[in-house]
């Protein structure tokens, strides 16, 4: 990827992420020399320093000391699972990212090129009408501006792209896709599956829908692809290419067309706006290295920053014609700050299916889609929405109560029991209370005012939360399981890493800050469309949806260049 | 695992076909084993006492014992440097009563038999009086079966290692695998 000082673009994308590489790569596939702008070091596919370590290799059973948590990973870190030996070289320094907190918000975030998109989840559900209609339906917020129907063939055209493994179940909450095969369900889950089904006909445990190739098609998965090998893995970052990343996919197809240039280190400080044109010009950035600031300008900005980036940069953007952020006249950027929550589920130990095994590691669980609020006879009288689950089942260490010595040695090679554990994942309504926010009067070491949260969880969540659990532990006992403990620790908003709606789309430019299309009311040469466009949180893991409407929002603004409307 | 034995497995799930720039991704450098020649958390006599431990729970047989393979090094290292400060000071407390409840049974002169007799009993026959050393013991127990089973000569020569395994079967028979674990 080049790196040049050019200063004039036909388009910019800021942050290289999920949705960045995405709008990157449609942008240069059109024709358009793109900029990328991203503000944390280069890493190209392959730079994946602990993907071929064992647990042995890594140091301190692959556990970050305290005294290196304590000095550079201290939010970081809140979250248990998270900064490891083998993944923090993709996870920020407390130190180096300073941000605060009227109450306690878990941003959890990595700058690099290619984001969060080398350490996410993967996993891959579409959102549906039981989404999109649901503001509305309750006189929560406001309504989305689109329909299923709206993005459909655009989830069609960007999963073919990604490749995502999963099972066709013909569930309204959780539309089915473009599916490579799926990761089967081992024994253990299938019997969940089963035992579940037959008890609470509702509640489907399916092969969780993840972005990892189980088929691999050169002519469709293109960039730096391969078929999964089943290591799990991937957020170390895969040198197989397996799961959709920026590096492994996006960016490597934008490169091709010789339109892309990408630009590390660079800190968007803002969008710059001009009166006269009503539209943007280009952006101010630092250059992290050498600290100088440069104005480069384009013709269409797409702002793919992350949530919070990009919201903190619409923010910083003041002008005359907009005080308070640029295209906020509505009021809403910052508000209407949203995530999921967890910290809740169940595990269990299953004595049973004893003869049965797994080979290979595959990269995903089961997943339980959303079943309740799905229709009138799932309605509930406590809460609005609903909450899906994760899980897996695994065989343990062999470890039998009060057996040591010669014993022990006789068994503790073998496979133990079966455990069956499964987190759940709550929606978060849109409250015009929870927000970021903007700390002029304290500075960051770039001079960019820092990034503030006052965001929380409220009654609907505690209730919904409550629900959950119970669910939990009652299709843990459908199976049979017996030691089951369940947990309900309401997490900070961010910890889920689905931080969304702070820029959110929506019919009227007095309520939104976004159109149907991504592009902002009020500025039509700048699109938005990482996850600060949502409208709502549904429970689905949203990145697919930041990719599709991505795609379908730069052939809009293609569309409109082609009209010479922009 | 280092490079050269990454693409050998890889070569052999391929049929040996590496194409160079699968080859030129893994370019990375080695992490440093942790220092295992300092105490971080026990003093010497409290140390000779959790190696003790560890091989009463892990003795040496036809495969190596828990000290074989430095376990008692990685627990130390563990609650000493890495687990928050909570625990560390929690498992200091139950530790001493730990200590305490050994020495009061003599613990370090018995036979083995009867050495594995006593932690039986205090794992098993739960009362208010050794709960504290109970916990400490089983959080040592644990630690000691957990690190033991992560070691690279444990997990390549006594479990099933299977670095890059290719395909994902759902349901195979433990008879598959000699009823043996996956080593990861």
């Amino acid at each position: 990827m080049n790196i040049s000082d050019q200063t004039e673009f036909d388009a910019i994308v800021v942050g290289s992420g999920i949705s960045g590489g995405y709008a990157a790569m449609e942008l240069c596939t059109k024709g358009y020399k793109t900029l990328v702008l991203e503000r944390g070091r280069m890493v190209n596919h392959g730079d994946y320093p602990t993907a071929e370590k064992d647990i042995w290799d890594l140091p301190y059973q692959n556990r970050v000391p305290r005294k290196e948590i304590e000095k550079h990973y201290k939010k970081q870190n809140r979250l248990a699972w998270w900064v490891r030996q083998d993944n923090k070289h993709w996870v920020n320094k407390d130190d180096e990212y300073p941000y605060d907190e009227d109450v306690r918000f878990d941003w959890i975030r990595g700058h690099h090129v290619g984001g969060r998109s080398l350490m996410w989840g993967r996993h891959c559900y579409r959102f549906s009408d039981i989404d999109f209609e649901a503001n509305k339906k309750e006189g929560v917020a406001i309504d989305w501006p689109i329909r299923y129907a709206d993005i459909e063939p655009w989830y069609d055209y960007v999963e073919t792209f990604v490749g995502i493994s999963g099972q066709a179940e013909g569930l309204k909450q959780v539309p089915d896709g473009k599916f490579l095969k799926p990761f089967p369900l081992n024994c253990a889950e299938q019997h969940l599956r089963e035992s579940v089904a037959e008890k609470f006909p509702e509640r489907v445990v399916t092969p969780g829908r993840v972005a990892n190739l189980t088929e691999y098609d050169p002519e469709v998965h293109k960039g730096h692809r391969g078929r999964c090998v089943a290591r799990n893995r991937c957020w170390r970052g895969c040198p197989f290419g397996a799961y959709f990343s920026s590096q492994s996919a996006t960016l490597p197809v934008a490169e091709e067309t010789g339109n892309l240039t990408i630009r590390p280190h660079s800190i968007v400080k803002e969008i710059v706006y001009d009166a006269d044109t009503g539209k943007a010009t280009g952006v101010r950035l630092i250059d992290a290295e050498t600290r100088e600031e440069l104005e480069i300008s384009a013709r269409i900005i797409f702002c793919n920053a992350s949530t919070v980036g990009t919201t903190a940069i619409l923010l910083n953007s003041r002008s005359e014609t907009f005080p308070y952020g640029l295209g906020n006249k509505s009021g809403e950027l910052g508000h209407n700050m949203m995530d999921h929550h967890y910290g809740m589920g169940a595990t269990g130990i299953l004595y049973d299916l004893e003869d049965s095994y797994y080979s290979g590691r595959k990269p995903v669980g089961f997943y339980i889609p959303r079943f309740t609020n799905i229709d009138e006879e799932t309605k509930r009288d406590d809460y609005l929405r609903g909450f899906g689950y994760q899980g897996n089942a695994r065989r343990i260490n062999n470890v039998p109560e009060g057996v040591i010595g010669q014993d022990l040695k006789d068994v503790v090679f073998q496979p133990g029991a079966w455990h069956i554990g499964m987190t759940c994942f709550g929606e978060l309504l849109p409250y015009h209370e929870n927000r970021m926010y903007l700390n002029f009067n304290k500075t960051d070491q770039y001079g960019i005012p820092i990034i503030t949260f006052d965001a929380k969880l409220r009654e609907n969540e505690e209730k919904l939360r409550e629900h959950g659990v119970q669910c939990a532990v009652e299709m843990l006992e459908a199976a049979g399981c017996v030691n089951i403990t369940s947990s309900n620790d309401a997490t900070a908003v961010g910890a889920c890493i689905h931080e969304m709606g702070t820029a959110r789309m929506g019919h009227d430019p007095d309520t939104s800050v976004l159109n149907r299309w991504n592009q902002m009311h009020e500025v039509p040469n700048v699109f938005v469309s990482d996850g600060s466009c949502m409208t709502s949180a549904g429970t689905q893991n949203p990145s697919i949806t930041y990719m599709t409407l991505t795609a379908r929002a730069v052939d809009f603004a293609h569309n409109q260049v082609v009209d010479g409307k922009l | 695992m280092n490079r050269r034995e990454m693409l050998k497995y890889t070569a052999l799930l391929t049929g040996g076909a590496v194409s160079t720039s699968f080859a030129s991704v893994f370019l990375s450098g080695c992490s440093r084993p942790e220092d295992v020649s300092e105490l971080h958390f026990f003093d010497p006599d409290q140390f000779e006492l959790v190696a003790l431990l560890a091989d009463t729970i892990l003795p040496r047989t036809d495969s190596p014992s828990a000290t074989d393979v430095n376990v008692h090094y990685t627990i130390d290292s563990m609650i000493g440097l890495v687990f928050d400060i909570d625990f560390k000071n929690n498992f200091r407390e139950q530790w001493a009563e730990l200590e305490r409840h050994l020495a009061g049974h003599n613990f370090r002169q018995l036979d083995q038999p009867d050495q594995v007799e006593l932690l039986r009993e205090l794992e098993l026959n739960r009362n208010s009086e050794t709960e504290n050393a109970r916990l400490a013991y089983m959080e040592l127990k644990q630690q000691t079966i957990a690190y033991y089973l992560t070691t690279e000569e444990i997990g390549k020569e006594h479990l099933n290692y299977l670095p890059v395994p290719g395909d994902y079967e759902p349901c195979i028979s433990v008879d598959d695998v000699d009823n043996r674990a996956w080593a990861i």
